[in-house]
């Protein structure tokens, strides 16, 4: 019945596509008309008045406008009129606070002329937790990061650090006050935890993981309910010995000749006992191609040389152990690695805008191998193009090779799609197999260039969402109907289910959204759809999703 | 005529016990026996300490090791229980050595310190940090609510002497808490501006808020000193908004496309700043900007090292954003040349250990006098000093337009900085002898305008230089007058006008002098106060515009009719040099 029920809304949905198809709702991608957006902000389900709301504009980290700034009134209204059309975040400005529904702001993807309204926050008054750190004599620790971890697990079953907006540290008298706490239990912890992705820096801790009052097992710690609006003065946490530290030094040098190499970064990464391994530190090489990192912990780490620069110098990562003393005579061998060459072409539009564009872009690999599998990633490799379209990676390992686009300081870009790579002519669809040191010549990275875009929005058809389920939006040509290659995707689908793909060649393609439930073990619930998009304008379309976890006919 | 000469080669390892008594000990160019080595290894280590105001140990402080024009971009380490370091495998360059700690700041600068400012590898060096002031208050609303999360900064404005910072605006920051206070703290002694919004947030488009509660032509002075804390610094939050500064940067003509702008608008009132990022092909703005006048600058950075910086543009904001504002980025000047050695054939040079080039180091200094106070100063920070290359070719990069002098700085016990010149192109190569047609660069300023690249700057370091040890003659229970230095001026007739004759110590607490890296010659000697003024009594004494401070010194050293000569490579030792007159009171130093 189910099936049935889905196999009508996909026809529902086929008619509704074949609408966008025959009467495609484009409009000119450039023309903004401005947009509103309001909402209310309460404490205990009451206006707060005098709360600054800002809306951010822009991805993370890519501002390009100031924000806009509104106060809430009396009732706790707050209203933005006169927004340009685009994507922003929206959040309450009061780090004291903390969102009743776990997310701090809320993404909007606005269309021109839009009026958004309802789009409210219920904030609850944080916790305090205060105390100082000392270490065994009693001196204060100064600018030691405090984290506090919850003590139990969140109804959604995580127990991962989820701490307030601002970095909590110790300050000159070793005092530290952690404020906007969410409600819940914590254990309040200093110092490097032997598991912890963080432990590099030079200002990285010295003292093992020492929870309060002064215990490095986590389940004899204080435990401290937060409550609204509560504070917990004196949560104190006194370290014991700094953590015994050692030296790791030894030689880099070519594989063949154990030469001298001179000047070459090393990274060493820690492996933790998750499998992750996470970037530690570095030292370079000095004339004699001899290295020395100080102040490593004890544990298990490996070291790696990153990408150089023209250069086709690598080296496979050395693993070792630091147990209980220095570790000296490493030998650091460096090969010449395997290579890709070839050409970068546009396919379609190529006049002088593709053409511009194409000048901007950097080509990118990825090489899958077992050992880069096992910790946790390797190395991204970048090349540049040169001004014939040609470029070259080196230095790289043998495994599978997957390429990306990518803009200048790895920015993302817009307006040219990745369509296919081809090796003598045929299509690598699952990537590049490289062997070692093999050079790979005759590479063919198809692009195309423009500027259509598709807007749209996702719907639930039946039940409501968790707070913490997310959508995600992609793309990809019909002759690739299992969706092996997404050639775009939405970078976010708003707290509405709206989303915008934009920078898009002219052509048809297969939008296909797909709930995630973060810690769901039920399967993925998706739905494609088939749209036309013209270069320059804007395709909308819809898409209705049913979130049980039934299969959908049509989307095997 | 006084002559105390010393004909007797001497090697003094009394240098070591001398140095204790100083709070640093720096590159002692007195190391004999490293002078009279011929085998250099290629690598060696740098030792040393970090203690604290008190002399105790700093246990857990980092030390910073950086070479200036090196590939290898230095390294850090930290101190151990004891406070000490040690970083070993290091090439042989010239380094830059600095420590810090949370809460700490480095100790002033002592114009009369006789430490080193850069570091070789043997050396052994002791660092100084201070426990940092604070600056701890609150900022509230005008309804008296707490402010949350919104980021205070102390500018200092006036060091421990009252200058200004060379390089415009330096402040720390802190963020308030849930009750509105906070707490900077790690201060250097001096006077500070304490301000709040601008940056945060919620308040990025809000214009800096000062203590108590004023824009900045009302703002209260904060003293602070160090280990000391000055609380109450309240501010009451202000709220209003500023406006926008925006536009677009571009290169002129860029080498290669620049990865990006940075901004910085300066007030032209107190080198206030903020700073703004704009990708390639993108825009740039400021918010929350103030009525007042400003300086906006871009800069671009290459990855060979060079940057492209745009002429400051005037920024008036009255009542409204300011928009549409283009500014371009274009080369900046750059000097280059060479370091050429020259041996001495005099016998008793024999054998002696010559300067290396990556052990030495050339800065370009600007003229002080001659730069505008209201433009922004940190466009004089980005010409680094530089090594030369193994041939001796340097390049000093990255220099705006202005009047400079060169100070190169180099280690080896019996050779001395002979001379600088700007050399005609006429001969091919660098001569080592400079002849009428070339320019003293030393006793001139070198006038450098907007991307212009001089090339053919020799710098003439010689063998045979010489070196003094004494002390100056005290009357029973006197002491050594504070901040006295002893002076040479060049005594022979055709060296009257050479400023690298000229040389100046200060006299140690226990009345010792100590002079090296002397041009062997005739010298009118003589003690006399330190001289006046923001840089050292040697940097000054030095200066191309200091004619009327040379002429003074000499009528003086005529009067006190006193002369030594150095013979090549000669150490005098156990000189004795008598006070003729009863000395003026020194120019007062603030700390």
């Amino acid at each position: 019945m189910k099936s049935s029920a889905l196999q009508a809304i996909f026809w529902v949905l086929l008619i509704f596509c074949s609408t966008v198809q025959t009467q495609p709702q484009t409009k000119p991608a450039k023309k903004e008309a401005p947009c509103s957006i309001s909402g209310k902000v309460t404490i205990k389900d009451k206006g707060a008045p005098g709360i600054a709301v800002v809306l951010w504009p822009g991805d993370f980290g890519r501002q390009r406008t100031p924000p806009y700034k509104s106060t809430t009134d009396q009732e706790g209204n707050y209203k933005f009129t006169n927004v340009a059309p685009g994507t922003y975040r929206v959040m309450p400005a009061a780090p004291a606070f903390v969102n009743s529904d776990e997310q701090g702001s809320k993404t909007l993807i606005i269309a021109e002329g839009e009026t958004i309204e309802r789009i409210n926050f219920a904030l609850v008054r944080g916790g305090v937790i205060t105390g100082k750190a000392v270490d065994a004599e009693g001196l204060p620790l100064i600018e030691e990061q405090i984290i506090p971890w919850p003590a139990e697990a969140n109804a959604q079953g995580i127990t991962n650090y989820v701490g307030p907006i601002l970095s909590i540290q110790t300050d000159d008298r070793g005092v530290y006050r952690i404020f906007g706490l969410r409600p819940g239990k914590y254990r309040i912890a200093l110092g490097q935890n032997d598991d912890g992705p963080y432990l590099g820096g030079p200002r990285r801790s010295q003292y093992k993981q020492t929870f309060s009052p002064g215990v490095t097992d986590s389940s004899k710690a204080s435990v401290i309910e937060v409550t609204e609006g509560s504070e917990t003065p004196s949560v104190d946490i006194i370290v014991g010995r700094s953590l015994a530290t050692f030296a790791v030094s030894g030689r880099i040098v070519k594989g063949e000749t154990l030469k001298a190499e001179p000047n070459l970064r090393l990274l060493l990464h820690k492996i933790t006992s998750n499998g992750i391994s996470s970037y530690a530190w570095a030292a370079t090489s000095n004339s004699q191609g001899e290295f020395k990192i100080e102040k490593v912990t004890p544990g298990k780490y490996f070291l790696s040389i990153p990408p150089q620069p023209n250069s086709g110098v690598r080296s496979d990562s050395l693993r070792f152990e630091v147990m209980d003393q220095d570790v000296s005579d490493l030998l650091v061998k460096t090969s010449e690695g395997a290579s890709v060459s070839g050409l970068i072409v546009l396919e379609g539009r190529s006049d002088r805008t593709a053409q511009a564009m194409l000048r901007q872009v950097r080509v990118e690999t990825f090489i899958a191998d077992a050992v880069n599998d096992e910790l946790g990633g390797g190395p991204i490799h970048t090349a540049t193009i040169n001004s014939d379209g040609s470029f070259r990676f080196s230095g790289l390992q043998g495994g599978l090779a997957n390429f990306s686009l990518t803009g200048a300081n790895r920015r993302q870009i817009t307006g040219l799609t990745l369509m296919r790579v081809e090796r003598d002519g045929v299509d690598q669809l699952h990537g590049i197999e490289i062997k070692d040191g093999e050079q790979v010549k005759g590479v063919r990275i198809v692009v195309s260039y423009g500027n259509g875009s598709i807007r749209g929005v996702v719907r639930i058809e039946n039940g409501e969402l968790p707070p913490n389920a997310r959508f995600f939006v992609g793309v990809s040509t019909p002759g690739d109907p299992r969706m092996q290659r997404t050639i775009a995707h939405s970078s976010e689908v708003d707290s509405r289910g709206h989303f915008l793909i934009e920078g898009l060649p002219a052509g048809t393609y297969e939008v296909r959204a797909t709930l995630y439930i973060p810690n769901s073990r039920t399967r993925r619930p998706s739905v494609t759809q088939q749209v036309s998009v013209t270069d320059g304008t804007v395709t909308e379309v819809s898409l209705s999703l049913n979130q049980s976890p039934a299969p959908s006919s049509g989307n095997p | 005529m006084m002559r105390s000469v010393d004909h007797t080669r001497r090697i003094v390892i009394v240098v070591g016990l001398l140095l204790t008594s100083l709070s640093a000990v720096g590159r002692s160019q007195q190391s004999s026996a490293a002078d009279e080595a011929t085998e250099v290894p290629a690598t060696g280590s740098i030792t040393g300490r970090v203690l604290n105001e008190n002399g105790q140990p700093l246990p857990n402080a980092s030390v910073s090791i950086r070479a200036y024009g090196s590939a290898a971009s230095g390294r850090s380490t930290t101190t151990d229980r004891n406070g000490t370091f040690q970083a070993s495998g290091l090439e042989r360059l010239a380094y830059l050595i600095s420590a810090s700690a949370p809460a700490y700041t480095p100790q002033p600068r002592d114009l009369d310190s006789t430490q080193a400012t850069y570091f070789r590898v043997g050396d052994t060096v002791t660092l100084v940090l201070f426990k940092g002031g604070v600056i701890t208050g609150s900022v509230t609303t005008s309804g008296d609510e707490p402010v949350v999360g919104v980021r205070v900064r102390a500018q200092l404005i006036r060091d421990g002497s009252g200058q200004a910072p060379r390089y415009g605006a330096t402040f720390r920051e802190s963020a308030t808490d849930d009750r509105g206070v906070y707490r900077i703290y790690g201060l250097a002694t001096g006077t500070y501006l304490v301000m709040t919004g601008n940056e945060g947030n919620a308040y990025d488009t809000d214009t800096p808020t000062y203590s108590p509660s004023s824009t900045r032509d009302t703002a209260a002075e904060i003293n602070v000193r160090v280990g000391e804390e000055t609380a109450n610094v309240h501010i009451r939050y202000r709220g209003e908004p500023g406006y926008i500064v925006s536009g677009r940067a571009s290169g002129l003509e860029p080498p290669v496309e620049p990865k990006g702008f940075y901004l910085t608008l300066t007030s032209t009132l107190d080198q206030w700043n903020s700073s703004a990022y704009q990708f390639s092909g993108q825009g740039f703005f400021f918010s929350g900007i103030a009525d007042g006048d400003y300086y906006l600058t871009a800069r671009s950075n290459f990855p060979n090292g060079e940057s492209m910086l745009s002429e400051p543009k005037e920024v008036r904001v009255r009542g409204a954003d300011v928009t549409g504002i283009e500014v371009i980025t274009k080369p900046l000047g750059a000097v280059s040349g060479s370091v050429v050695l020259e041996n001495s054939k005099a016998a008793e040079c024999k054998g002696k250990r010559r300067p290396l080039f990556s052990e030495t180091l050339v800065s370009a200094w600007h003229n002080e006098k001659n730069k505008a106070k209201d433009q922004p100063q940190f466009i004089w920070s980005l010409g680094t000093p530089s090594s030369p290359d193994k041939q001796g070719n340097i390049s000093l990069r990255n220099l705006w337009p202005g009047q400079y002098h060169f100070i190169p700085r180099f280690s080896a016990k019996y050779w001395y900085l002979d001379s600088i010149s700007l050399q005609s192109s006429v001969a091919p190569g660098p001569k080592s002898t400079p002849t009428d047609r070339d320019v003293d660069a030393a006793r001139h300023w070198t006038t450098l305008k907007t991307g212009e690249r001089l090339s053919r700057l020799v710098i003439k370091l010689s063998e045979g230089a010489a070196s003094l040890q004494g002390k100056i003659s005290l009357l029973e229970g006197e002491k050594t007058p504070a901040r006295l230095y002893v002076y040479l001026l060049p005594a022979e007739r055709e060296k009257i006008a050479d400023v690298l004759r000229f040389y100046a110590a200060p006299v140690l607490a226990d009345g010792k002098i100590r002079l090296s890296n002397l041009a062997p010659g005739r010298y009118l000697i003589l003690a006399q106060p330190a001289l006046d003024g923001a840089t050292s009594s040697l940097t000054k004494l030095r200066l191309p515009d200091e004619t009327e401070t040379r002429e003074k010194l000499r009528r003086d050293a005529e009067a006190a009719k006193t002369e030594i000569e150095f013979k090549p490579c000669q150490n005098v030792t156990d000189y004795q040099l008598t006070l003729k007159s009863p000395l003026t009171e020194a120019p007062k130093k603030i700390n």
